[in-house]
């Protein structure tokens, strides 16, 4: 290796390089037709960002909604019917699930950080990775096209019958665009995970071996398992759901001997991994995310990494879980118990062990750590009563309820704290520019507090048997509910307190060090922002964990290697 | 246009030589081996379904008529597999003749398969509708004993399975001849001299492997004619 | 078997079934393991961040990056917890899947977004009644899409649906109080009015007490046709007459509960608000327009076929298919009941 000096190279001094990716060249096709994967990354990020501003304007106009109970206790409904109610929360759940959770993690961030992580110079198909991006963009126009037709109030889940025969008005309705619509987005998760899989098989420099990765590779390369394996159920799900709109065949049809349970099935066989696909990516910044904050070596980097692997597996064998009171039979019933069960296991490992990589750390409260430790607590709750859930007889009482909405806004808008982490994180990176640390903390305090308002009290709503996807409810739970709504409009001013910092650090943010956190991996070792081909040569492969000849250097305002030059042991 | 995208782009800085040649070899192989993975997974999950749905039926089963042009459709396509072999060895052993041969003739066969397959699909038309009509009375006949409103109209499941599958496949044909007609076009101007061609060759496993899943198929379809 | 946390911080809705205990008490099993894994993690992890916040020149102290013994034991003994979890969820939910022989059989009907239960004697109620401790099984079935049945006081739920019959049972072992009732709900979601299609459960304390509001039920179809034909004459005279008769009311009263009870008011208003199907209000002797037929003047036989057979004739601006038949499902004298209350709901009152 000729280059092994990083830290007296350029990149490490204070003002961008003058040649990076975003300078590189101008002008709108550099960036419509790049096959850069760091413009890719960022053109994902702000749209998908776009998307959950959206999605969350429904929730939030569907919290509002249920300030007021229902007209005949005595309450009156002020803001829109029940019809308008039904379409948000229909368009909050498939906006933030299909369109901003699943390709969120993965395709924005890890699109701009896989190939730096691993120490390559971009992913394994340039050209598939901007069809991806296309697709995603084709695929959120179609289900936002769905507003022209009246909007779609199936529920996320498009159960049929009433998906195939009533939802909506006519025979196409608002739901033929969305499902269509998420049809074209699993292809672009497809050729994601693709891309990830032969990336990270195929374009791992000399010496990166596979225990050698940063967690989140392993947590993407599970996740870009699930992604090619069980996208295309999701595929022909939506194929025989458009088949039977539009043209009555009958596969879920009883009248014509069809079986509405077996949509269930071939919905949840693709929808219940997808849950592992929105979180198998987060827990994989966790483990970056904990580590680095706490200057210390990540514990139990093997069954982490393993973790992963096993959730990923064991989770194409839970889809029944969600059909506990669907009329499956008892035994399938039984045997998916059992499994769910199983998988608590691993992601209670992964708990354990950032919990251990914390203990004797030296622990710095940056906004991605406060993401970050509030996740734990997030993913704390959200895990533990997902086996109130797991529970047959118990299930029984809860499903359909509140308490299996908060359960899964625990776990799935658990990552969304993730990835907010992730995008404080790799901002320097991305932009060059750092933003105001103490407005980001306040803003993640502020989401955190929100999101356990909005959320918790919804446990204890559903527990009492308040339904879900109700528009009008008895009056002793409106008390709940207004709790609920003011959290959510805690969260709402926490983002956008966070577009604040985030728009006020691309115009006068100090210009960011190579390495402002103190971070191990590859990706800091290059310049912020990185230059348009990321490293002239592979980088040398150290462990990404060992913080030990980091140094904080005032004149940087980043953190240098020391003793690199003499070569640690780690280095081929 | 799958296919096309999975010839990778150079991303290791564009030095050529044979190692270089053979790394994105294997770069191309893996992507195909996950791709091919994947939609071994869709059809799995068509051919799932259509077991489902023939177990459930039972005797409300409409015998589905095979077309015999259907045996045409299947002969053009092993032949298009045994000329995509061609094609792919004219590609390795670099024997420019063979390889513009073989393709120009595995890219017609595909097209004259995908021509047969719809003149099929229009020659069941008329038992379609047939078929139709005896199910729209049963779901009637069902609704009237269940004492609700019958469906407004409904389509015989064989008959859905069928076009469900066929049309499927014909779609992924579809994206096969398209990524044809571009290695077959790249060959004509002079590209793959010199090289082991490994695009060609993974258009052809593509092409194996819609060959295999037609064989699969028309099992199914066999069986779901009785 | 109860819940001590659940019951002392009143998480759970009365326990007024024999599954109840049982649910409540996993419940609680489950929700101390949580608390006591969510107190260590998240206690440990409070602990350290104070303990291990960064000070200056203070440096992380290099442990050990991994202990198979630590690894392994928090591999283990959640997997034991969780094993004696999944046995408790199993075991409870073989008693709830399990049907009784011999049980009180009771049809249940969902349809958007009404609930109807059929008794032994033939009788259809919106209402779900049953003795206490009496083992009642539920056959359930839907006209339209899918629905779901809960009682969280029973912790009882089950899906409802087109074309399959599903079951459930339970047995209640607390009488709703009097005038009191449990609520039923749909917990499938099932389109407009879901979160209306809400019914009550009352839990007679006795048999006895049960079979008599059984008898009572339905008291237009006790009157022999006879004393019926008199009823309609002179309501009010007939009624005075016969106050053993509970329950029975002029037929335009009548007829407005049917109108409450039956699922009408869902889409019909009597306020001259347009819903799903076109108002009530003033409905009676005015001109309607169709996409499929001549137009009509609502009069008797106009209502009698739209409740009975509601697509042969589409109504101009409404969906031609919304409304479920109701042929065998509501009576002729039902039928006279509702048209008798469209009479009396003339446009041009106050209530306009």
């Amino acid at each position: 290796m000729s280059s092994l000096n990083p830290a007296a190279a350029g990149p490490l001094v204070g003002a961008p390089a003058a040649d990076n990716y975003l300078t590189h060249s101008r002008g709108f096709w550099s960036w419509a037709a790049t096959l850069d994967h760091k413009r890719i990354g960022v053109m994902y990020l702000a749209g998908i960002f776009t998307m959950f501003l959206v999605g969350g304007l429904f929730a939030v106009l569907l919290r509002s909604v249920l300030l007021t109970p229902d007209a005949a206790a005595g309450g009156v409904k002020t803001i829109v019917d029940a019809n308008m109610y039904n379409r948000f929360f229909t368009l909050h759940g498939a906006v933030m699930v299909f369109i901003v959770i699943i390709p969120g993690i993965p395709a924005a961030l890890g699109n701009f950080v896989l190939p730096l992580m691993l120490g390559a110079k971009d992913v394994a198909f340039p050209r598939l990775n901007l069809c991806s991006f296309y697709l995603w963009l084709i695929g959120t126009a179609m289900a936002l096209a769905s507003l022209y037709w009246g909007g779609v109030d199936t529920g996320w889940t498009f159960y049929t019958p009433y998906s195939t025969k009533v939802g909506s008005s006519g025979a196409f309705g608002g739901v033929v665009p969305v499902v269509a619509g998420a049809f074209v987005l699993g292809f672009s998760s497809i050729f994601t995970g693709l891309n990830f899989i032969v990336t990270i098989h195929k374009l791992r420099p000399p010496g990166m071996t596979w225990f050698r990765m940063p967690l989140f590779l392993w947590g993407t390369y599970a996740t870009a398992v699930i992604q090619v394996l069980a996208t295309p159920v999701l595929g022909i799900t939506l194929l025989l759901l458009l088949a039977e709109r539009l043209l009555g065949i009958g596969f879920f049809d009883s009248e014509l001997g069809g079986d509405p349970v077996l949509f269930q099935h071939f919905f949840w066989f693709y929808s219940h991994p997808a849950v592992y696909i929105m979180i198998l990516p987060a827990m994989g910044v966790m483990s970056e995310l904990i580590s680095v904050f706490s200057h210390k070596h990540i514990f139990g980097y093997k069954f982490i990494a393993f973790s992963s692997v096993a959730i990923a597996i064991l989770g194409f064998l839970v889809w029944g879980h969600h059909m506990f009171t669907s009329g499956q039979s008892e035994l399938l019933g039984v045997i998916f118990s059992a499994i769910t069960f199983s998988i608590a296991i691993p992601s209670a490992v992964k708990m354990f062990n950032w919990l251990t990589t914390l203990y004797k750390g030296s622990i710095d409260f940056k906004a991605p750590m406060c993401y970050a430790l509030s996740f734990m607590w997030i993913f704390g709750i959200g895990g533990l009563t997902g086996l109130f859930l797991g529970m047959m007889g118990l299930d029984q009482h809860l499903h359909d309820t509140y308490f299996v909405v908060a359960h899964f806004h625990y776990v799935m808008a658990g990552t969304i704290f993730v990835f907010f982490g992730a995008i404080h994180y790799w901002w320097p990176k991305m932009t060059g520019r750092m933003y105001d640390e103490g407005a980001a903390v306040l803003a993640s305090l502020l989401m955190f507090i929100g999101f356990n308002m909005t959320f918790f009290i919804q446990f204890l709503m559903g527990t009492r048997g308040m339904p879900r996807r109700y528009y009008a409810y008895r009056p002793e739970f409106q008390f709940h509910h207004i709790v609920s709504t003011m959290g959510s409009y805690v969260m709402l001013a926490a983002v956008l307190l966070l577009i604040y910092v985030l728009i006020k650090s691309l115009r006068s943010g100090r210009p960011a060090p190579a390495n402002p956190w103190g971070a191990g991996s590859m990706e800091w070792q290059c310049a912020s922002p990185p230059p348009h081909d990321n490293f002239k040569t592979p980088p040398p492969v150290v462990d990404a964990y060992d913080y030990e000849s980091l140094e904080w250097d005032e004149r940087v305002g980043g953190y240098v290697h020391r003793g690199r030059r003499g070569g640690p042991a780690a280095t081929h | 246009m799958m296919p096309i995208s999975l010839v990778p782009t150079d991303p290791g800085g564009g030095s050529g030589g044979d190692a270089e040649q053979a790394r994105r070899g294997s770069i191309g192989a893996l992507g195909m081996v996950l791709l091919l993975a994947s939609l071994s997974v869709l059809f799995a999950s068509g051919i799932s379904l259509f077991f489902l749905v023939r177990l459930a039926d039972g005797d409300a089963w409409d015998p589905l008529p095979l077309p015999p042009s259907i045996w045409i459709a299947t002969l053009l396509l092993l032949f298009s597999s045994a000329t995509g072999l061609l094609a792919a060895s004219g590609a390795k052993r670099e024997n420019r003749a063979l390889l513009i041969v073989g393709l120009l003739l595995t890219t017609i066969l595909g097209a004259a398969f995908l021509g047969i397959q719809w003149r099929n699909w229009q020659e069941l038309l008329p038992h379609f509708r047939q078929a139709e009509q005896r199910a729209t009375e049963r779901a009637a006949a069902t609704a009237a004993e269940m004492g609700v409103q019958p469906p407004l109209r409904s389509i015989p499941r064989s008959f859905g399975v069928f076009y469900m599958l066929t049309a499927l496949h014909a779609a992924h044909v579809i994206a096969g001849v398209v990524p044809l007609l571009w290695v077959t076009g790249r060959a004509l101007m002079g590209a793959y001299r010199g090289t082991k061609g490994d695009g060609v060759r993974r258009v052809i496993v593509y092409w194996h492997f819609l060959d295999v899943m037609w064989l699969i198929l028309l099992g199914l379809l066999a069986i779901g004619a009785t | 078997m109860t819940g001590i946390l659940a019951d002392s911080l009143g998480l759970m809705p009365p326990k007024a079934s024999t599954f109840a205990p049982a649910v409540d008490f996993w419940f609680d099993f489950t929700l101390w393991v949580s608390i006591f894994f969510f107190v260590l993690i998240i206690g440990l992890m409070m602990i350290f961040m104070v303990m291990y916040r960064r000070r200056p020149g203070v440096r992380a102290i290099v442990t050990p990056t991994h202990s198979t013994v630590l690894e392994l034991s928090w591999t283990i003994i959640p997997t034991i917890l969780v094993v004696l979890m999944f046995w408790g969820g199993f075991k409870t939910y073989m008693d709830q899947r399990v049907m009784p022989s011999g049980a009180y059989e009771i049809g249940v009907n969902a349809k958007q977004w009404a609930w109807e239960f059929t008794y032994p004697n033939g009788i259809r109620h919106p209402e779900l009644h049953v003795p206490k401790d009496v083992p009642v099984v539920l056959t359930m079935f839907s006209d339209d899409v899918l629905h779901s049945f809960f009682i969280p006081a029973f912790r009882v739920k089950m899906d409802v649906m087109r074309g399959r019959y599903t079951k459930l049972w339970f047995q209640a072992t607390l009488a709703s109080p009097p005038g009191g009732y449990y609520p039923v709900l749909c917990t499938e979601y099932c389109g407009t009015s879901h979160s209306t299609m809400v019914t009550k459960c009352v839990v007679h304390e006795t048999r006895a007490e049960f079979d008599q509001w059984l008898r009572d039920a339905d008291p237009l179809k006790k009157l022999t046709p006879e004393q019926y034909d008199e009823y309609v004459r002179d309501p009010a005279a007939f009624i005075a007459a016969h106050p053993d008769i509970q329950g029975l009311q002029s037929p335009a009263d009548m007829g407005r509960k049917l109108w409450d009870t039956k699922g009408c008011k869902q889409c019909h208003s009597i306020d001259g608000k347009v819903g799903t199907g076109p108002s009530w209000l003033g409905i009676w002797g005015a001109q309607h327009e169709f996409s499929n037929a001549p137009p009509a003047v609502v009069e008797e036989n106009y209502v009698r076929e739209s409740i009975e057979n509601p697509r042969a004739k589409a109504l101009k601006g409404y969906a031609a298919n919304a409304m479920p038949t109701y042929q065998g499902r509501i009576t002729d004298r039902e039928i006279d009941s509702i048209i008798a209350f469209i009479k009396t709901l003339k446009s041009g009152s106050e209530t306009k």
